[in-house]
């Protein structure tokens, strides 16, 4: 469906994107995730048409759409948008802005469609009123309707939910991925946050300063960073240092850490062939707290979140080696307390140090 | 506890002042009550027909016309990056400083058959009067095209700021709908500008109306040359406010109009500020075509007169610049600060009165009293003259009763009309100034201050002081220099023998001494550039918001 290869944008000579390469499937969702100023709206403009590229190249539906020497224009690459401030015209009514696309339907056409798409987006009935009258919510619907009424190959989202309030977001967030899917359509969408990722996207991509360092599922990438980078940025957890022994054989490799002794496969012990110290990602869900435990740690502070609290440990006393816990709600401990916690690491994800 | 707000004494003030300036417009409106049968069947008889279809004429086609000039000139500004542009977005602006019935002459200077172009193609092609076809400047039309030519910069400037604040957004949006070039101009761009546009061509229009200067020079029948017969020609000022009072229905008609365009204009600021849309490069060939489409009326505008009148002026300053020129550039200078002065002085009372007291009743005072602007300055002198003249005869029917003397015509046949009738004019410009410069200053502000312990009167001098000089000095240049080129109110009120350089230039022109006017008309044009310059700093730093 949509392949980019290689590719690097830069404005005025600064460039802000470099060498990223990633493919979405027909009707899969995607989503471009990272910090602001990473380069990732820079990529969706690049698709959509409006940024050229300085390399590599991008096709859609199999046909190149843009390299160093060409540049198709947007409106030829069945790519629709809809942009972080939803760009709606103030000056049209709902129904006028859902068809100012539909330049070659006749009006009978074009009112049909209009209304299949308010019914698409749970808004039948708001085609008379104008933008200005409607919720934000409301509005990134129609947004998404007008986008929608040309049957784009690909739907490009950018910060699709950032003028949105925070409750909205969620939900708004699963609404659209169903929409999507109800309708076959690809996406790709632009974000900052990590949860909206989740809620909508099959594919996550993880940039930082214009690399793209991981292109992944939600799961893999909790679950397999690939760096630190990403491990820091996708979810909680904490680094925990350790040191890798050696024993008698060379098989006979094992990672010494405050948790405990851990023995390596073959192929961490290749990947990590002559480091001593290591850093090991250790998430909240790898810590089970445990009332009966004989292994305690100290609680360094604490985070009430309803229904768990998350407690920040360290390990034997010693403050450079913490990990995080959530406790169930009852599990109410002070400061300073030395609660029992139990180990549930399914595998072990490490990092030079 | 809610104290009335009528136990404060400035509101007692605000009162009277808005008042005083809503007076004049009033008297000319209740002065439809006084039947003038006979003038107005010798009106209709003769020339009503030619006032109401010139007037209207001029009006719609100067409207039409600024539009179209306007609007193009700052789509091309806004919307596409050419070599020159930085400074052509300015230039665009000058011919503002140009007054219409300066413009009128000299192009009559120029054009005329005896003029420098005409003579020119006859000696060339050695033909006479009778062999050839020449369009004549003294005309409707050519009063249209000298209307247009100074007044398109209002609709260019409302224009191309609504352009340029426009969400890049909006464009891309379209782009990838198919819609781009002229569609997107004609779909989006311009209903999005439309109210900004139609202000601006409003306010244009307003403006064609007020002419007095031109239309008189061409000998056009209009309601202001109408206005100033029925008044100078006929002596009947009541006959005169009627006519006044028909004008001013136009214009209030499009005043309302206007308004009514505007109602939705908040909407289409809505939502997050984005950035707005890069302009796009022209070739090479476009760009020159550009650059001649902004040169084109600024040439026409201000560039070719200006060195017309300069070249006049050369010849002629020598006797020109004497005794009788330092006069008239003294009194059109104290005439224009004190109107400043006042203006700006009333301007801060009503809009500190309209800050610290939100009464419905004060805010519509406020805007009734700043309503002037849109009232042609005819129309404005004679009410001041109905106001004056009624408290002149007034106070000599006192005087001569109590002392048995009469103390002459002492607010009619003196400055204190000029002066009354500017602050109706001009109220409206310096308050929009100070106002604005009045928003920057938060309320929290002055609560931030008092908190920390400072006296009202502190605030005062290391809060207000210091944020709104800038708003009350740039208020005063532009009234300053809206008194200066007064024409019509200048020339009804003005005491006798009493000249300026409007007055003098507009004199001087009608007795076909065009060279001798060039000097005084020079100094107009001079002095009219400091609003301009003030304008384009306004709009540089408004960019970089």
């Amino acid at each position: 469906m949509l392949d980019l290869n290689n590719i690097s944008i830069a404005y005025d000579n600064k460039t802000v994107v470099s060498e990223v390469t990633f493919s979405l499937n027909s009707g899969e969702i995607g989503c471009l995730l990272g910090p602001s100023g990473c380069g990732k709206t820079s990529i969706l403009r690049a698709i959509a048409g409006f940024e050229p590229l300085t390399q590599g190249e991008i096709a859609l539906r199999g046909t190149q759409v843009a390299s160093v020497d060409t540049h198709i224009a947007p409106d030829k690459r069945k790519v629709a948008v809809v942009f972080q401030d939803f760009a709606l015209f103030p000056h049209l009514n709902v129904a006028q802005n859902i068809a100012f696309g539909l330049h070659h339907s006749s009006g009978k056409e074009k009112a049909q469609r209009v209304d299949e798409l308010l019914a698409l987006v749970g808004l039948p009935d708001i085609g008379e009123r104008f933008t200005h009258a409607l919720s934000g919510g409301q509005q990134q619907r129609v947004a998404l309707a007008r986008a929608l009424a040309v049957r784009p190959d690909l739907l490009l989202l950018d910060e699709p939910f950032s003028s949105l309030d925070a409750e909205l977001r969620e939900d708004l967030a699963q609404d659209i991925r169903r929409i999507l899917k109800q309708a076959g359509t690809s996406a790709l969408l632009v974000t900052h946050d990590q949860h909206e990722a989740f809620a909508m996207a099959d594919k996550i991509g993880v940039l930082k300063a214009g690399h793209l360092l991981q292109w992944a599922t939600a799961y893999q990438l909790y679950h397999r960073p690939v760096d630190k980078f990403v491990a820091g940025f996708i979810g909680q957890g904490t680094l925990l240092p350790g040191q890798i022994i050696m024993a008698d054989s060379a098989d006979d490799i094992h990672l010494k850490t405050k948790l405990g002794v851990f023995s390596l496969t073959k192929e961490q012990i290749t990947r990590f062939a002559g480091a001593t110290n290591i850093d090991v990602l250790v998430r909240p869900d790898d810590i089970v707290h445990d009332d009966n435990s004989q292994n305690l740690a100290l609680v360094m502070s604490r985070a009430f979140k309803g229904a768990h609290i998350l407690y920040e440990l360290a390990l034997h006393d010693d403050p450079s080696a913490t990990v995080l816990c959530l406790a169930p709600s009852h599990h109410d401990h002070a400061l300073g307390e030395r609660i029992g916690i139990r180990l549930d690491l399914k595998h072990l994800v490490m990092f030079n140090a | 506890m809610k104290i009335s707000p009528w136990r404060e004494p400035w509101l007692w003030a605000v009162t009277v002042f808005s008042l005083l300036l809503a007076v004049p417009v009033l008297l000319i409106f209740t002065s439809v009550f006084i039947p003038q049968k006979e003038l107005w069947q010798h009106l209709f008889a003769t020339v009503l027909n030619d006032y109401v279809y010139h007037s209207l004429l001029i009006a719609f086609s100067v409207g039409g016309l600024t539009l179209l000039l306007g609007t193009s000139l700052a789509w091309l500004v806004a919307r596409y990056e050419f070599a020159g542009r930085g400074t052509l977005q300015w230039l665009i602006l000058l011919p503002m400083a140009m007054p219409a019935y300066i413009l009128a002459y000299t192009y009559t200077g120029m054009l005329d058959v005896a003029g420098p172009l005409q003579t020119h193609l006859r000696a060339t092609f050695n033909w006479t009067y009778h062999d050839y076809w020449f369009p004549d400047v003294r005309s409707v039309g050519g009063a249209i095209l000298m209307l247009s030519l100074v007044l398109y910069p209002y609709v260019y400037m409302l224009a191309r700021t609504a352009f340029s604040e426009q969400s890049a957004s909006f464009y891309e949006a379209s782009r990838s709908m198919g819609v781009s070039g002229f569609g997107y101009f004609r779909k989006v761009a311009f209903p999005l500008a439309r109210p900004a546009i139609l202000t601006g061509t409003a306010l244009a229009m307003m403006e064609a109306f007020a002419d007095y200067g031109t239309v008189q020079y061409f000998g056009i029948s209009t309601f202001t040359t109408g206005i100033f017969r029925t008044w100078n020609g006929l002596g009947n000022t009541i006959g005169a406010a009627q006519l006044a009072a028909v004008l001013t229905s136009f214009v209030l008609v499009l005043l309302l109009i206007e308004k009514h365009s505007r109602r939705r204009l908040r909407y289409f600021h809505q939502g997050q500020k984005q950035n707005s849309a890069k302009r796009l490069t022209l070739t090479p060939v476009s760009a020159v075509w550009a650059v001649i489409a902004c040169l084109l009326p600024v040439s026409l505008g201000f560039i070719i007169p200006c060195a017309q009148l300069l070249i006049w002026a050369a010849e002629r300053a020598t006797t020109q610049i004497d005794s009788g020129f330092i006069d008239l550039i003294w009194n059109s200078f104290y005439l224009a600060a004190s109107a400043a002065l006042i203006a700006v002085g009333l301007a801060l009372l009503f809009a500190y009165a309209k800050r610290l007291r939100s009464h419905w009743l004060l805010n519509s005072q406020v805007q009734i009293a700043s309503l002037g602007y849109a009232i042609p300055g005819t129309v404005i002198a004679i009410g001041a003259m109905l106001m004056l003249s009624a408290a002149d005869d007034a106070l000599n029917a006192l005087t001569e009763s109590l002392f048995d003397t009469s103390v002459g015509l002492i607010f009619s046949g003196t400055l204190v009309a000029l002066l009354l009738a500017y602050s109706v004019r001009f109220l409206a410009v310096a308050l929009h100034n100070v106002e604005a410069g009045l928003q920057r200053i938060k309320p929290s502000m002055d609560d931030a201050a008092r908190s920390m312990g400072l006296s009202s009167f502190a605030v005062l001098k290391t809060v207000h002081i210091p944020l709104l000089r800038a708003s009350v000095l740039s208020a005063i240049l532009l009234v300053f220099v809206d008194v200066l080129k007064e024409l019509p109110a200048t020339l009804i009120l003005r005491p006798f023998n009493f000249n300026t350089l409007a007055v003098r230039t507009f004199e001087l022109a009608s007795e076909e001494r065009l060279q001798d006017a060039a000097v005084p008309a020079i100094a107009i044009v001079l002095v009219g550039i400091l609003p301009v310059v003030l304008l384009t700093r306004a709009l540089e730093s408004g960019k970089d918001r």
